[in-house]
């Protein structure tokens, strides 16, 4: 191995290692929001220090190895798409975080909602993220344009499940002040499959040189 | 788009062993274009081929075709001198010889005929500027060309091979006995020519390539592997050959 394969393999290694992590917060800050429990809210709150201290040292290791090595052609387009793919997960985590203090938040309140669609729009999004960074470890094209294409459903349970959650609060403005939380989190979580579809064509480009990003190709 | 230069099927041997297989190649006017490919692969073969300077080699043998703007170089009826005066040469190790650094420029020009002062004193300035050497020399024209620094010597001779008014400029590794601040001003220098000549750069130097040419040729073993824009060659190789190469795992 060369230096430069050796420092592509670390950074790889930081990513996975940053991904697996953001995905555990995702999960028990689901956990936390359908079973109105908080005691998984602390260990969310480490966890985001420890996904703060990759995202630092990832960008570290990338401008280093961009220094030290002028990577070209496949490496380089490795070494940037990593640190994009650092920052998308970074704030991938950031949301799984915000959905913890909101689903904190609304333990004060009466449950809104039946929580059906929410926990289904929230688990495939968390499946989005988990499969662009799949696509990026092995190279699996054909996963990340199905990611991609994952995107347009989560967006459409984001403008069903939000008007729901209007209507109810029409009808009975009592619960505004838990419902406005809901809105919020279902925020975070169309958010989240934005992120994940940015990972998805950050991928692609590193294997094909191609940018799909902004409806382009797909 | 002008094709300044039209590579066809071109093939060298060095007796027995066959240096350039088949190349086939346009360079285009006006740009520069590099050669790259691991030591060995024909790189200054090819280059030698495009003002027949390898005629000079006992033993070779050339099959296939050279057009510059037209004209197949390697037809009988053409004048070496004139051929040699419209492609110029610049080698890698800076050559200037034991002149005055204003004789050095004004040497060819005496030997194509010119003698009035006053036009070979315009030749001369113009030359060193076109050379980004003048504002170092001007106080000094009429001292000896060896007491200028490597970097200074490799732009003479560059301003001693524009002088003659090429078209083409071929340089094979003009660079790789100056140090990096010397090297810059070659580099920044090769981006200005490109203006009025069209380069061709032999570089073992990756980041050279990538810095100061629009077109990349890579070789290996005497053929061409892949030739396109620069940017493409440097970010998104179409030959997997290709991309180990300039990613420097080169097995
Ligand atoms: N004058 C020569 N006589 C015989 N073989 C030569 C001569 N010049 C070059 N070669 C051979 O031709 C091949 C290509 O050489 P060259 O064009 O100098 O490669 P590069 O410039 O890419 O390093 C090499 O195998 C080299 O040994
Ligand atoms: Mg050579």
């Amino acid at each position: 191995m060369t230096e430069l394969e050796e420092r592509i393999d670390n950074i790889r290694h930081a990513l996975v290692n940053m991904a697996s992590m953001v995905e555990t917060n995702i999960n028990n800050s689901l956990k936390c929001l359908t079973e109105r429990n908080k005691s998984l809210s602390d260990e969310i709150f480490t966890q985001e220090l420890e996904v703060n201290k990759l995202d630092n040292e990832i960008d570290t290791q990338g401008i280093e190895t961009l220094a030290l090595f002028q990577p070209v052609s496949e490496d380089l387009r490795y070494v940037v798409m990593a640190m994009k793919i650092n920052k998308d997960l970074e704030r991938i985590g950031d949301h799984a975080v915000g959905i913890t203090r909101k689903a904190v938040e609304l333990l004060e309140f009466p449950t809104v909602i039946e929580y059906v669609e929410l926990p289904k729009m929230a688990f495939s999004a968390s499946k989005m993220v988990s499969d662009s960074i799949k696509s990026f470890i092995s190279g699996n094209k054909q996963l990340a344009i199905d990611v991609c294409e994952r995107d347009r459903e989560i967006d459409k349970s984001y403008i069903k499940i939000s008007e729901e959650i209007i209507s109810l609060m029409k009808n009975d403005s009592s619960i505004i002040d838990g419902a406005k939380f809901l809105l919020l989190i279902l925020k975070d979580i169309e958010r989240i499959g934005d992120l994940a579809t940015n990972i998805a064509e950050d991928s692609y480009y590193i294997q094909t040189g191609t940018i799909i990003r902004h409806g382009n190709l797909i | 788009m002008s094709k300044a230069i039209n590579i066809r099927n071109l093939s060298l041997y060095y007796g027995k062993a066959k240096a350039l297989k088949e190349v086939t190649l346009d360079i285009e006017a006006n740009k520069s274009t590099a050669f790259i490919g691991p030591s060995g692969c024909g790189k200054s073969t090819l280059l030698r081929c495009l003002n027949r300077l390898n005629d000079l080699i006992e033993g070779v043998k050339i099959e296939g075709e050279i057009t510059i703007s037209g004209t197949n170089i390697y037809d009988p009826s053409i004048d070496l001198t004139n051929l040699r005066r419209n492609v110029g040469m610049v080698f890698q190790k800076s050559n200037p010889f034991p002149l005055s650094i204003y004789e050095n420029i004004a040497y060819g020009l005496k030997i194509a005929g010119i003698k009035d002062k006053s036009k070979l004193d315009h030749v001369v300035e113009k030359s060193l500027k076109g050379a980004a050497l003048w504002d170092e020399v001007k106080d000094r024209l009429n001292e000896s060309a060896y007491g200028l620094s490597g970097g200074q010597q490799q732009r003479l001779c560059i301003a001693r091979a524009i002088a003659v008014e090429p078209t083409i400029l071929l340089m094979d590794e003009p660079c790789s006995a100056l140090d990096p601040i010397a090297t810059a001003k070659v580099e920044e220098l090769i981006k200005e020519l490109k203006k009025d000549y069209t380069i061709v750069i032999v570089t073992h130097n990756m980041q050279q390539a990538s810095r100061v040419s629009d077109y990349t040729a890579f070789m290996f073993l005497g053929e061409l592997i892949e030739f396109d824009e620069t940017k493409t060659i440097f970010m998104n190789p179409s030959i997997q050959q290709t991309n180990d190469y300039i990613s420097g795992r080169f097995g």
